[in-house]
Parts: structure tokens; C-alpha cells; sequence
């Protein structure tokens, strides 16, 4: 069974039909193991609660309803309770240093966690495969663990 | 019983003390150097009121039940500060509430129709930070 470990960026793509939408609806349709790291709920939570109460209309958003809003956030729920959480420890957090130290530079302390996080996960399932539509965290990825090992769904449309 | 009256009784503390119980059922375990000679309802009144007693008796009641309870307090405060899983009950709970209901992907997709790149707005976010 193939392993998955999606970064929020590819998880969110779940929940608006968008270039690489349709290849994460795979994952889940298929029989996939997918993972996830806890702080994607929290990132993917904000989003939906943006949108509800905060949008950004300079920046392009539409405020949504209280009804959509629970629409939505009711799949993510019910698609986490499909998936494994993958807690943040404090051994990533320690491992996030051999990542700096290794002069490897991600534009946000989250892209360092999850590489942290993925680094040690693939420790323990050597085949996993990061999904993530996040270029920077992407690049550096791929410079550590391969290009096979990492794959953007916007690049796998199916 | 021990156990339970000490934890009583710092409920109790915070508030008043409310009956005799307390004071002579713990008396072993607190060492009161010094206690009222009637067991009465009016104990409580004068402690209060005895200004030499009072805050010897008040003294001696806090200080060893309220060191067990902190050695308790602490202990539950670190595996709740330290333990990556502690409340994953609560978050397993919340998400299985949540999720009843939930709509198919393709009616999600009709709900956001309109809506801005999901992906978008929370790397913007991500790198905003």
C-alpha cells in the first residue's frame, strides 16, 4: 500500500476543484495510507476561518457562508479521521537543525517543521512520498530525499 | 480517605473551612500545632477571630496538603505540557463531531465554485509568517 504524506498545501486542494485537485481526490479514493503532520489542521483550519469571518478582499477573497463554512470543515474532519496523524515531537524539532545546518533555507518555520517531521516519518516508512504544492518546501526536499520522493500535484494531474 | 479529605480540604481552602471533619480527620497528616478545644460550628469563627491561633492553625493546614497537591498538580501539569499526545481523545472527538454529515467532494466543490485557491491563501499565509 502506497504512503502518502500530505502537506496542507496539497490537502487543501481537496476542497476547491483547482489544478491538482483531482489527482489528490486519487489518493483518497485509492487504497493509500495517507499522513498527515497535527499543525496541518491548524493551518488548514485558519484558512476556512478567513474566509468566514476575515477575507481579505484586497487580496482576492469572498466571504463565505455559515453554512458552506460547516460544509466544508465537516469533509476536512471527516477526511482527517481517514487519514494518520503524525504529531510534531521534539525530535523533529531537534532534527530541524541538521536541516539548517546542512544550509538547507525554507521561507517559513511550518516548511521546516514538516520536512522535519516527513525526514523522521520516512525514517520509520522508507517508501513515503511528500505531497506538497509548496515550491520552496518542495526544492529542498527534493535536494535531500530525491525527486522521486517528492511530488507536487499541480506536476501529476491525472 | 486521606487522600480524598486532603483534596477536600483544599477546595475547601480557597473558600472556607466548613466543618470539623477537615480539622481532625487531617490533623495527622497536617500536623495542627494547634487547635480549637470544642469541636463546634463556631470553630471556624474563631479561627478567625483568635488572632494568636489563627495563623499558625491556617499556616499548618496549608502547608503540607497544598505540597502533596502541587507534587499532583505538577505531575499532571507536565504530561499535559510535555506529552505530544495528551488530548488526542479531545482532538479525535472534536474532528469525529465535526465530520458527521459531511458533505461528498463533489457538492464541496459546488460550495467553493466561486471561491478563491484554498492553496493560495494559506501559502500566502504560510509565507507570511
Amino acid at each position: 500500500m502506497a504512503k502518502y504524506f500530505l502537506d496542507s498545501s496539497a490537502l487543501t486542494k481537496r476542497y476547491k476543484e483547482e489544478r491538482g485537485s483531482h489527482y489528490i481526490n486519487s489518493l483518497f479514493s485509492g487504497k493509500h495510507e495517507l499522513f498527515y503532520l497535527n499543525l496541518a489542521i491548524i493551518e488548514t483550519r485558519k484558512v476556512f476561518y478567513r474566509l468566514r469571518y476575515n477575507p481579505q478582499v484586497t487580496e482576492g477573497d469572498t466571504q463565505i457562508t455559515d453554512e458552506e463554512f460547516n460544509q466544508v470543515k465537516a469533509r476536512f474532519a471527516a477526511d482527517l479521521t481517514q487519514m494518520q496523524r503524525i504529531n510534531l515531537t521534539d525530535e523533529m524539532i531537534a532534527s530541524t537543525e541538521n536541516i539548517l545546518q546542512q544550509k538547507h533555507w525554507l521561507n517559513s518555520s511550518f516548511d521546516l517543521a514538516l520536512l522535519s517531521a516527513y525526514l523522521i516519518t520516512r525514517e520509520e516508512y522508507l517508501d513515503i512520498i511528500l505531497v506538497s504544492a509548496d515550491n520552496s518546501l518542495i526544492a529542498v526536499a527534493r535536494s535531500i530525499v530525491g525527486n522521486n520522493a517528492v511530488l507536487n500535484p499541480e506536476e501529476e494531474e491525472v | 480517605m486521606g487522600q480524598k479529605l486532603i483534596m477536600d480540604l483544599e477546595n475547601s481552602c480557597t473558600t472556607e473551612l466548613t466543618g470539623r471533619m477537615l480539622v481532625s480527620d487531617v490533623a495527622p497528616r497536617i500536623n495542627i500545632e494547634k487547635r480549637p478545644e470544642e469541636n463546634s460550628s463556631s470553630d471556624i469563627s474563631m479561627l478567625h477571630q483568635n488572632s494568636m491561633s489563627a495563623p499558625i492553625v491556617w499556616l499548618r493546614l496549608w502547608e503540607e496538603p497544598a505540597g502533596i497537591n502541587e507534587i499532583l498538580r505538577v505531575q499532571s501539569r507536565s504530561r499535559r505540557l510535555t506529552d505530544p499526545l495528551y488530548g488526542g481523545d479531545i482532538l479525535d472527538t472534536q474532528l469525529e463531531e465535526m465530520a458527521s454529515g459531511a458533505p461528498g467532494i463533489n457538492d464541496v466543490w459546488q460550495i467553493t465554485k466561486e471561491w478563491p485557491s484554498l492553496t493560495r491563501i494559506l501559502l500566502d499565509d504560510r509565507h507570511n509568517d
